[in-house]
């Protein structure tokens, strides 16, 4: 054991060395190429374990542009801990985005995913400041029109947002422009976004005159919208670039059955597929749900794989169609951007053998009743104060680690009670809890998972008086 | 044993989980001036029976106020005699006549004030009380401060070992009144020892005069006395006059000090022949020792709006404002107190119920007739349904117990009336900001709010307000706990007179 340690800690020690000396590089304009070497080099020559990460895959976009198969997500940016100091609230960890980006780079993503709604609308510049570090040609970074708000509805609003991202990221264009969460709200949503305001023609413009070198859009929700931009395309009145939609093997066949408003992700790839429209992926692991498992899943996955880590399947998943151009992973920490590494240099696709396999995982993690909550945080924040992610994800931890307490007769139950409760105080602070929710509904059109708010969150307040009462049947 | 029953007390405040209460509990539950306020007759009659047998021992070693000045007294006498670097005690025989009008003035004004119901004058006086208080307001802090610590660290290990308990409300008025009772303590034990246990404090003048002609006590053998003053200087009661081998036992409290360091075995402890001369001084005492019992008996025998924030992007949270306590026309009592009155005049102040209390509803009064009584407020909890915490410990038969067992206090704390909800239409939301709500009548465990349309609409996304059954609502505060509005809740209970089954 204390030989693996030892060989463990040397091979971090050694990539942290070589990121500082890749980021030194980088600063002094030498260029990439020959410290991603080292860095390989040392991480290549540490051989545990774990696979060695060797050389990303790469796919084409429609002008034959080579884009890393992997994307970094800038919208689970890394926080200082303790929160912010700032007047403006802004708690991103800066250095850390830095050092990642850097990394990242360093490995071949060239593929960077922004908005002006992420990270309480601090995502934008702190995806500048990193990359503005590097080469312009030596990235591609999306952002999104993301005028949700009513107040942002207007012609000038909506201009102005998009002259914001440009200032943010210190760019003169957008490689990637997407019109933000279609779907949600349905047509008249739409409509009032990006049509009545003539937004989406003013778009084609600035795309015509180089500010946006691919036009697209992500979505959510309502089938409809989906199906009336393809058709629009068929007709030629605009022409998509690329498509951003939500795919993972459990919302490949199954996204209809966890709320009948939401689309299986198997459609839309078709659909996409068909026209030969390059596909953005997001949530490719449901906002890490698919790398929390139930601890039965994860010991069946390591069962069939044992070099693999659980998000390396979800992952696997998404490279094994070649019409995805990117997997989008929104990566905290630099274990996290290392491990998917390890999985696309390069990736290795799933057999047909390993894609029912997947399915059969997908049913049986069907089987719990997790709230499929992403962590995304567009619900956030509640007018009444309410930590929402917070709450549903405390819950779906209990579920999965197999620690709600159900049973009055159970020998465990006493002490699965003081647990939940506990934790469920130390994840969320009392006067942000459940109960505290009055279903004025703020919160449900903003969820892209179509997750009946404040629903769940009566349920999970209702479990906890419950336990706190002692009196669950 | 004296410091084991100091420590389990001091635990009873301190406890932060309440499983010490169902261990310890007893130990409250025999303080001398609660029981009698308790009507408890059984101890009551005891510490007269022990005290009448062997003399004070109930101020040594079961009164946590005593024992603790026994320890300020230990660090004095050691502070004296390092600094004078002789063997010799820090205290002299001091026992002036005045003194024991004072105590006897003391006590009849405690008589007085239990007669009339001045509970106020109880809190000042009763010694049990006066530690309760400042282990409540002092050393719990402490306590709880030191468990955020454990818990930061269990919480970061994953244990469950230590975790956070909610603070109980912080009291200027109860911590002034702790630090100057503590101040004062500090100082008389300097000067004088156990000065406050044989001038001021009424239990120890009943005990006193009970325990001055006690079957067992100290005496001087004058024969054997040298007169070298070493057990006058040690006796931390000052009730020893070496010069005249006198020891006046109403204020020996049977530590015993005396008989550790007397060299020539000139002073023991044992029975004694009833001294031949009978002063006129002690038929006072007998008189006012029958006069106080007869008292007791008696008194026995009666016994902002919120505004929503503008969504444009995405997460964050929401600025809390802290809720406020509200000014109750009536106070709110705890379950158990039967009427403001029977709290009023049992209850001694001395905050267990306070430091029980586990979801800080309870806290103390400031009000000059109830100073320091427990009262109750629901900014940061309502008073749950399964919690009994306060009628559990209360050893002064202030809060009365609500039943037997777990399920028989639920029971009847699930149907006792304590107060009613009131509700205040201009800050309710849906009147003040059009938005539909309703939080309260989800939460109220009786069922006894309902929302009823607003205006003409009665359609399903009519705006409703709540409507309160008077005679269903039980005065938890669920609803004024988890009501949206801040820092005033739109719906607020007031507490009632009589408690009362519904």
């Amino acid at each position: 054991m204390k030989q693996i340690d030892r060989r463990e800690f040397l091979k971090r020690f050694g990539a942290a060395a070589a990121v500082v000396g890749a980021s030194a590089a980088l600063e002094s304009c030498t260029g990439g190429a020959g410290t991603k070497v080292a860095a390989d080099a040392v991480l290549g020559s540490a051989t545990s374990g774990e696979k060695p990460i060797g050389e990303m895959t790469y796919r084409l976009n429609q002008k034959g542009e080579k884009v890393s198969l992997l994307g970094y997500g800038m919208m689970r940016l890394p926080t200082v801990p303790g929160g912010s100091t700032r007047p403006d609230g802004n708690d991103i960890d800066q250095e850390r985005v830095n050092e990642l980006v850097d990394y990242a780079i360093a490995h071949g993503v060239n593929y960077f995913d922004t908005s002006p709604a992420y990270c309480k609308g601090h995502s934008e510049e702190a995806t500048g400041i990193a990359l503005h570090r590097h080469p312009r040609e030596s990235y591609y970074v999306a952002t999104k029109l993301s005028n949700f708000a009513p107040q942002t509805w207007s012609r000038e609003a909506s201009q102005q947002m998009f002259r914001n991202s440009l200032k943010f990221l210190q760019v003169d264009y957008v490689d990637y422009l997407l019109l933000h969460a279609i779907g949600q709200g349905g047509m008249d949503n739409f409509n009032s976004r990006y049509m009545n305001n003539g937004i989406l023609d003013w778009l084609v413009e600035q795309k015509e005159k180089g500010l946006i070198r691919n036009l697209g859009f992500s979505f959510h929700g309502d089938v409809e919208v989906f199906d009336t931009m393809l058709k629009w395309m068929d007709e030629g009145k605009y022409h998509w670039d690329f498509v951003q939609i939500q795919m993972n093997y459990v919302d490949w066949k199954h996204a209809k059955e966890q709320n009948r408003r939401n689309v299986n992700a198997e459609y839309l790839y078709g659909e996409l597929a068909k026209r030969n429209i390059p596909v953005v992926i997001m949530e490719p692991l449901l906002g890490g749900r698919l790398t929390k498992m139930p601890v039965h899943i994860v010991n069946n996955l390591h069962q069939r794989d044992s070099r693999g880590s659980v998000a390396s399947w979800a992952f696997r998943f998404c490279g094994t169609y070649p019409g995805v151009m990117t997997a989008l992973s929104g990566m905290t920490y630099m274990e996290h951007l290392q491990d998917n590494l390890r999985t696309f240099c390069p990736l290795e696709p799933l057999t047909d053998d390993d894609l029912a396999y997947l399915e059969e995982i997908a049913q049986l993690y069907l089987k719990y009743p997790i709230v499929p909550c992403n962590d995304c945080k567009y619900c956030m924040p509640c007018p009444y104060g309410l930590d929402i992610p917070s709450i549903l994800l405390h819950y779906n931890k209990m579920v999965n680690e197999g620690t709600v307490p159900n049973n009055l007769q159970d020998p465990e139950y006493q002490r699965l009670r003081k647990q939940y409760l506990i934790s469920y105080d130390r994840a969320v602070p009392s006067v942000r809890q459940a109960d505290h929710c009055i279903s004025c509904g703020m919160c449900r059109p903003h969820c892209p998972q179509n997750i009946r708010i404040p629903y769940e969150l009566h349920r999970i307040a209702e479990r906890v008086e419950e336990l706190r009462r002692n009196v669950l049947q | 044993m004296a410091i084991v029953f100091w420590l389990c007390i001091t635990v009873l405040f301190l406890d932060l989980t309440g499983a010490t209460r169902l261990w310890f509990g007893w130990m409250a539950k025999i303080q001398f001036l609660p029981a009698v306020l308790a009507a408890n007759v059984g101890v009551t009659v005891l510490w007269v029976v022990v005290t009448m047998l062997i003399g004070r021992i109930y101020c040594s070693v079961i009164c946590p106020l005593g024992v603790m000045q026994d320890g300020m007294i230990h660090v004095a006498d050691w502070v004296h005699r390092l600094r004078t670097k002789k063997k010799i005690g820090l205290y002299h025989f001091w026992a002036p006549r005045w003194t024991h009008w004072m105590r006897l003035a003391i006590l009849a004004v405690l008589c007085v004030g239990i007669v009339v119901g001045g509970g106020f004058v109880v809190q000042w006086l009763a010694p049990y009380s006066s530690y309760g208080r400042i282990a409540t307001s002092i050393f719990r802090p402490v306590a709880l401060w030191v468990n955020d610590i454990l818990a930061d660290a269990a919480a970061e290990r994953d244990s469950f070992a230590f975790w956070h308990v909610t603070w109980t409300q912080f009291d200027l008025a109860l911590l002034v009144t702790s630090a100057v009772t503590l101040a004062i303590l500090i100082v008389s034990t300097i000067v004088g020892g156990r000065f406050y246990c044989n001038n001021i404090c009424p239990v120890g003048t009943v005990l006193g005069l009970l325990g001055r002609r006690a079957v067992m006590r100290i005496h001087i053998d004058a024969d054997k006395c040298v007169k070298c003053g070493l057990c006058e200087h040690k006796c931390k009661s000052m009730a020893i006059d070496s010069k005249r081998c006198f020891v006046d036992n109403s204020r020996c409290i049977d530590c015993f000090n005396c008989l550790e360091v007397c060299h020539k075995d000139a002073i023991s402890f044992g029975k004694i022949k009833a001294s031949a001369t009978t002063t006129k001084d002690e038929k006072v005492t007998v008189d006012a020792t029958r006069r106080t019992m007869l008292t007791t008996a008696v008194t026995l025998a009666a016994a902002s709006q919120l505004k929503a924030v503008d969504k444009v992007t995405d997460g964050g949270l929401a600025v809390i404002e802290d809720k406020k306590r509200y000014e109750r026309q009536t106070p709110i009592c705890p379950p158990g107190a039967l009427s403001l009155k029977n709290l009023q005049q049992h209850c001694t102040g001395c905050q267990l119920c306070v430091s029980a209390c586990p979801n800080g509803v309870l806290h103390p009064s400031t009000g000059l007739l109830h100073y320091l009584q427990p009262t109750m407020s629901y900014e940061v909890n309502h008073c749950r349904p399964e919690c009994h915490a306060c009628s559990d410990v209360c050893p002064a038969g202030a809060i009365l117990p609500l039943g037997k067992t777990h399920e028989e206090k639920m029971q009847r704390k699930s149907s006792l009336k304590i107060g009613r909800a009131v509700w205040v239409r201009e800050n309710c939301l849906p009147v003040a900001m059009e938005e539909r709500c309703g939080n309260c009548a989800t939460h109220c465990p009786t069922g006894a709010i309902t929302m009823v349309p607003l205006g003409e609409d009665s359609g399903p996304n009519a705006l409703r307000v709540p409507s309160v059954d008077d005679e269903r609502c039980i005065g938890c505060g669920a609803c004024e706990h988890l009501c949206p509005v801040r820092p005033f809740s739109a719906i607020h209970v007031e507490g009632i007179e009589v408690q009362r089954e519904i």
